[in-house]
C-alpha cells in the first residue's frame, strides 16, 4: 500500500468483497446445474433460498421445546425462533469448550514452554516428551481421548487443550531463546526474583512472537474440536452436522460449516484488535488498520 | 537541554585515602573459542577504587575492558582472583551496583515511567515514594514531558537518558557503564556526558565507566585506568579543574595528561 492518503474501508475491501460475490453466485449456478440428490432426496448441491428455507429452518428439529418455543421434535410447527435457539444452544455448547480448551491449552503451553526455555533440568525432562507429540498427528490421538475419557465434554476439552499446549509450547519456547539476554542482566542487577521476571520482563518480551502461535493454534482449535464433538459428542454444533450426515441433509452440514466459518473469523479477528492493543509498545506494529 | 541543578561543591578533589569501596586482586579471565583454544582476556588485575571517585575504565576493543567490567557486575563468574565490591566477594550481580549498558536495555514494552520505575517496584519501594523518585529523576534527566511514552518513540539519546535515569533512581552506590554513550552521535554523547556528570557530582556515588575515547574519559573521570593485552597500562589520576570544558584539556596540564593516556593506549 502506498504511504499516501490511506483509501476508504470501502474501496480496501472492494477486491476481496467482488471474488465473494463471484463465489456466492457461481454456487447459486451450481446448484442449477447439478440436480444430483442425496439418499433421503435432499439436493448435494443445495442453492441459497433452499439453505435458508430448508435447512436453516429445519434446525428447528434440533431444538427441545424450552421457553415455550415449540420443537418438530414435540410435533410443533417448525419456525425459524427454534432454529435459531438450537443454533444458539449448540454454539454457545462448542465455545464453552473451545475457551476451556484453548484456555487451558496456552496457559499450559506458554508456561511450559518458558519453564523449558529457562531451566535446563526442565528441558531434559519434558523436551523430548513434547517433541514427540508434536510430531504425532493430532487427530490421530482422537480414537485415544475417545476410549479414555469417553464422548464427554471433559474428552473434548483435553483434546482441544492438548493441541493448543503443543502448538504454544513451541513458540513460546522458542520465542523465550529470542529474548536479548541484556534484559535479564538488567532484572539482574535490580534484584529481581524468578517470579518477576517472568511476569515483567519473559511474558512481554515473548507476545510479539507468540502471536503467530497464538493464531495458528486458534485455528487449530476450531478443527479439534468439530473433530472432537463429530465423533459421539451428545450436544454442540458437530453433533447437529453428525445427525445431519446420517439423513444425508447436505444443507444442514452447509449452514453449521458457514457458521463455523464465521464464529472463526469473528475469533481471529477479537484476538488480533486485543493483540494489537497488549503490543502497542513493540516497534513493528502494523499500523495499516488502524 | 541539560543543565542540571547543581549546588553542592565538589569535595572530591581534596579527598584523602579512603576505603575501598571496589577491590581487586589478581583478577584474570580467559574464554574458551569455539575451536577449543583459549584467549587471556584478563591478565593479573589488581585495582582499588574508593567511594566517590569516578574511574574511566580506557583502552581499545577487544583488550578486555567489558570482560573486567562484567565481573565486577557478576556476570561472569570470577575463576582467578578476587573481585570485592563493599568486603564482600561478587558472586552475581546485585543491588550495590548499578548498570548502564553497552546494548539498549530500556525495556520497550514499558513506557518511560515504568522503565524508570522498574528496579525500586523490584525492591518493593512504596508507591508514593516510587512516584516521587521518578518524576525527580526523569526532571534531571529531561525527560519530564515524555515520561508516559513508549521507547519506541524515543531517539537513543534520549533512551539513554532513561537508562540514566532508571540507575539513579535505584540508588545503586556504585555505577557500571559499558561504554553507554557509544553507539551516538558527537553532540548527543557530550550533552549525556554532562548530565551524567552532574548526577554524579550531585549524588557523590562511584562510578566505573568504560571507553575507548580518550576525550570522553578525560571529560568524566577523576581517574583514569588504561587497559591493554588485558593488563593495567598506566593508572593515572585526571586533577584537573570540573567541569571539564575543552578550555580545561586544551591547557598545559591537560595536554600532557592526554599525551599520557595516548601514549599507553597505543597512539604515540
Amino acid at each position: 500500500m502506498s504511504a499516501g492518503g490511506r483509501p476508504s474501508l470501502l474501496v480496501r475491501l472492494r477486491a476481496g468483497l467482488t471474488v465473494l460475490a463471484v463465489l456466492v453466485a457461481s454456487w447459486e449456478l451450481l446448484s442449477i446445474l447439478v440436480t444430483a440428490k442425496g439418499s433421503y432426496g435432499e439436493p448435494l448441491v443445495p442453492g441459497w433460498s433452499y439453505l435458508v428455507r430448508n435447512s436453516l429452518l429445519r434446525m428447528s428439529d434440533y431444538w427441545d421445546g424450552s421457553f415455550g418455543v415449540p420443537s418438530p421434535a414435540n410435533g410443533g410447527p417448525p419456525t425459524y425462533a427454534a432454529a435459531f435457539l438450537a443454533l444458539a444452544e449448540a454454539s454457545a455448547i462448542t465455545f464453552a469448550r473451545l475457551i476451556l480448551g484453548v484456555g487451558a491449552g496456552l496457559i499450559v503451553g506458554v508456561a511450559l514452554g518458558l519453564v523449558v526455555a529457562t531451566s535446563d533440568l526442565a528441558r531434559r525432562l519434558i523436551a523430548p516428551t513434547v517433541h514427540i507429540l508434536r510430531m504425532t498427528p493430532f487427530l490421530a490421538m482422537i480414537p485415544l481421548f475417545n476410549l479414555w475419557f469417553g464422548a464427554s465434554t471433559v474428552g473434548i476439552v483435553l483434546f482441544v487443550a492438548y493441541g493448543v499446549t503443543v502448538i504454544m509450547f513451541i513458540g513460546a519456547t522458542n520465542a523465550a531463546t529470542n529474548v536479548p539476554n541484556v534484559y535479564f542482566e538488567r532484572a539482574a542487577t535490580v534484584g529481581a526474583s524468578r517470579a518477576a521476571v517472568f511476569r515483567y520482563i519473559l511474558l512481554p518480551a515473548i507476545f510479539p512472537e507468540i502471536r503467530s502461535s497464538v493464531l495458528l493454534s486458534l485455528g487449530l482449535a476450531w478443527s479439534l474440536i468439530v473433530a472432537g464433538e463429530l465423533l459421539g459428542a451428545q450436544s454442540g454444533l458437530g453433533v447437529i452436522v453428525t445427525y445431519a450426515l446420517q439423513f444425508a441433509y447436505t444443507g444442514r452440514v452447509l449452514v453449521v460449516t458457514f457458521l463455523i466459518i464465521f464464529y472463526a473469523g469473528v475469533s481471529f479477528s477479537l484476538f488480533e484488535v486485543i493483540s494489537r492493543r497488549i503490543i502497542d509498545w513493540h516497534p513493528q506494529v502494523e499500523r495499516r488498520l488502524r | 537541554m541539560t543543565s542540571l541543578a547543581m549546588n553542592k561543591p565538589d569535595s572530591r578533589e581534596s579527598s584523602g585515602k579512603r576505603e575501598a569501596i571496589v577491590s581487586i586482586r589478581g583478577l584474570s579471565h580467559s574464554f574458551a573459542r569455539a575451536d577449543g583454544t583459549m584467549v587471556t582476556a584478563l591478565h593479573d588485575i589488581s585495582l582499588d577504587v574508593s567511594a566517590g571517585e569516578f574511574v574511566c575504565i580506557l583502552g581499545r576493543s577487544g583488550h578486555g575492558k567489558t570482560t573486567l567490567l562484567n565481573l565486577i557486575a557478576g556476570f561472569l563468574p570470577t575463576k582467578q582472583g578476587e573481585v570485592r565490591v563493599l568486603g564482600r566477594p561478587v558472586v552475581s550481580p546485585g543491588i550495590d551496583r548499578g548498570v548502564i549498558f553497552q546494548r539498549d536495555a530500556v525495556f520497550p514494552w514499558m513506557r518511560v515511567t515504568d522503565n524508570v520505575d522498574f528496579g525500586l517496584r523490584m525492591r518493593g519501594v512504596k508507591k508514593s515514594e516510587r512516584d516521587r523518585i521518578v518524576t525527580k529523576y526523569l526532571g534531571l534527566v529531561g525527560l519530564s514531558s515524555v515520561a508516559k511514552v513508549w521507547p519506541r518513540e524515543l531517539s537513543g539519546g534520549m533512551r539513554a537518558r532513561v537508562a540514566i535515569a532508571a540507575v539513579f533512581a535505584n540508588d545503586p552506590p556504585i555505577l557500571l557503564a559499558d561504554e553507554p554513550f557509544g553507539a551516538l552521535d558527537y553532540v548527543t554523547r557530550r550533552q549525556l556526558q554532562v548530565v551524567l556528570h552532574d548526577l554524579w557530582r550531585s549524588t557523590g556515588k562511584t562510578v566505573l565507566f568504560v571507553t575507548h575515547d580518550v576525550d570522553e574519559a578525560m571529560t568524566l573521570g577523576t581517574r583514569v585506568i588504561v587497559i591493554g593485552n588485558g593488563a593495567i597500562a598506566a593508572d593515572c589520576s585526571i586533577d584537573l579543574p570540573m567541569p571539564r570544558t575543552d578550555d580545561v584539556i586544551a591547557t598545559e596540564h591537560g595536554l600532557a595528561l592526554k599525551h599520557v593516556l595516548l601514549h599507553h593506549i597505543g597512539l604515540e
